[in-house]
């Protein structure tokens, strides 16, 4: 096509083309040149579906845990007397607990014996009185020999205060004597209006414990008497080998790995091996009509994290005694060889259900 | 490096205006893009002149029409019309009484093939008259139909290039993506807005071809019609 670029009134196609398309060009640029951003989108939370085998074998650790460590051991708040190994749990009784009981109430308040208090209280020592009289009179009395020990220690730290100031004095007493006599005031002084805080605190102290004790008459609508229990709550905590205050937020390790079948026949028949050099048979057991199923709790190293007890055995007398005989020589064969090649599997086989065949004399 | 060059140089958005489309694109995206736009003036250039021209002729044609159907004389009406440069209805009466007057002005008067060589005449106007309507429409159909293609060819070859540059900064973000595919869809898009008014405009302007020939093939069926009745009692004369 040739350009006529020469404006032909009867063929203006060109330039009237020309222009418009040079209008529509500059519009579009003054129109479009801002682009119109998207809102910010929300990222979206990916949703994992996991069965209820993963989920049991899952090695969460503590939400409110801080970190993953290296090493993840279950948390311990102490080392139990007897080694066994128990998750953090529930209390044995709800806390608080009121604070005090009326007397015909005595039976009911058997308390159960905790271990775990760190400040064991000493015996009781008027047995005849009742129990709750003689815990409040031990915690009075516990109160009364701190608060003595408090005053005793203080005056005596204001004596050897003075001893130290005496010498410093007869030091300073060398080189200016006046000085040192009004230094000696001034010390007296400070010594007096020491002696005077010890009265004051004391007296304060007294007030204190007045108040409590009025405070501890037991009402029970009154709800600022179960605020002000400072009874310590009765959960034994967890325990462990070790102590571990600080869990593990997790592994890095993944999911629980699970013991394949032949492993988990190897392990029985090492288990069995174990148990049998324990096992005495009652007397007169030869066979057992039924097999007796024990339920053992292994810890990581072998121990036993709890009691085992016997899960299934048969009616009569003498598959019971075969049973118990079994459960003897569980408890006395442990902490059990576990080789470290099961270690991984650890939560295959940290409940374990023994099949017990007694060995054939 | 100065903490404001850094905080300036940061904000590395890219502009998606149509200039930036144009620039950042490479450079056969580029030729596609300019040989696009250069299409779409020329499709317009060709509709408008189309446009232009057709309403002309059939004006042209009406005013025609109304002074030969009027009872004014042929002869009159070919004198007044004979020295100007003719179009339409015009050409082909011009045309036809050309050759009726050379027919009858010569010294030896020739009616036996008369209406034959008149239908001939008229024939051949018709066609230049046709094509010369018809010319530059092909245009519009050409530009129509290879358009997009064009155009999805510049998108291709941009895509392409958009890839290869993602496979070299190994970086597959979306911020980092589109602007790449923007631009080169931008192609497409100049295509298709030079194609969409050449094909609607092309249908539109051949039917009004279509009108206008069969106007003139009728009006020539008539006036040959017309002539061809002369003839005979030129000749029932003569004899």
């Amino acid at each position: 096509m040739a350009l006529r670029l020469k404006f032909n009134p009867s063929e203006p196609g060109f330039w009237v083309s020309g222009v418009s398309h040079v209008v529509i060009l500059g519009a579009a640029m003054l129109t479009l040149s801002t682009v119109a951003e998207f809102p910010d989108a929300q990222e979206g939370i990916p949703v994992e579906i996991i069965t209820d085998n993963q989920f049991s074998q899952i090695t969460k650790g503590e939400k409110t845990a801080k970190e993953v460590q290296a090493t993840p051991k279950p948390r311990a708040d102490r080392v139990a007397e007897k080694i066994e190994q128990r998750d953090p749990g529930e209390d044995k009784r709800d806390a608080p607990a009121p604070p005090k009981r009326p007397e015909e109430m005595k039976v009911a308040d058997k308390e159960e014996p905790v271990a775990a208090q760190p400040p064991a209280p000493p015996p009781p020592a008027k047995p005849a009185e009742t129990k709750v009289d003689t815990q409040a009179e031990e915690e009075k009395k516990l109160i009364e020999k701190a608060e003595a020990e408090a005053v005793a220690q203080k005056v005596a730290e204001a004596k050897a205060k003075a001893e130290a100031d005496a010498q410093a004095k007869a030091e300073a007493d060398a080189k200016a004597k006046l000085k040192a006599e009004a230094d000696a005031k001034a010390k007296a002084d400070a010594e007096a209006k020491k002696v005077a805080e010890a009265k004051a605190k004391t007296e304060a102290e007294a007030k204190a414990r007045k108040e409590a004790e009025a405070a501890k008459k037991l009402d029970f609508g009154d709800i600022k008497q179960l605020l002000q229990n400072k009874e310590k709550h009765q959960s034994t905590g967890a325990t462990g080998t070790e102590v571990q205050k600080t869990a593990s937020l997790g592994t890095q390790t993944g999911n629980a790995a699970k013991l394949s079948p032949s492993m988990e026949d190897a392990l029985g028949g090492l288990l069995k091996e174990q148990i049998t050099k324990c096992y005495n048979p009652p007397p007169g057991a030869m066979t057992t009509s039924e097999i007796p199923v024990l339920e053992v709790k292994f810890n990581t190293d072998g121990t036993l994290a709890a009691e085992p007890r016997v899960l299934k055995a048969g009616s009569s007398s003498l598959d019971r005694a075969v049973a118990d005989a079994a459960l003897r020589a569980l408890r006395r064969c442990a902490p059990y060889n576990i080789p470290a090649k099961f270690a991984p599997y650890y939560s295959s086989w940290k409940h374990w259900n023994m099949h017990f065949e007694p060995p054939s004399v | 490096m100065n903490p404001v060059d850094v905080a300036q140089a940061a904000p590395a958005v890219h502009d998606l205006s149509l200039f930036s489309l144009f620039w950042q694109a490479h450079f056969t995206v580029k030729l596609v893009m300019v040989g696009l736009l250069g299409a779409s003036i020329w499709s317009w250039a060709v509709i408008v002149d189309k446009t232009l021209l057709y309403s002309r002729t059939k004006r042209a044609m009406d005013r025609f029409e109304e002074v030969f159907w009027s009872g004014q004389s042929l002869e009159e009406l070919y004198r007044s019309l004979q020295n100007r440069p003719a179009t339409g209805l015009s050409a082909v009466f011009v045309a036809a009484m050309r050759e009726w007057k050379r027919s009858f002005e010569g010294s030896s008067r020739t009616f036996q093939s008369l209406g034959q060589r008149i239908d001939k005449v008229l024939d051949v106007t018709i066609q230049r008259e046709v094509e010369r309507l018809d010319s530059k429409l092909m245009i519009l159909a050409s530009i129509g139909s290879a358009g997009p293609y064009i155009g999805l060819f510049g998108t291709v070859i941009g895509i392409m290039n958009s890839f290869t540059s993602i496979a070299a900064s190994s970086n597959t973000s979306l911020a980092v993506v589109a602007p790449g595919i923007a631009e080169a869809l931008f192609a497409t898009a100049i295509g298709l807005f030079a194609a969409i008014p050449a094909v609607i405009a092309y249908n539109k302007l051949q039917s009004e071809v279509g009108k206008l020939q069969s106007r003139l093939e009728g009006f020539a069926d008539e006036f040959s019609a017309i002539l061809s009745r002369q003839i005979d009692e030129r000749i029932a004369h003569a004899a």
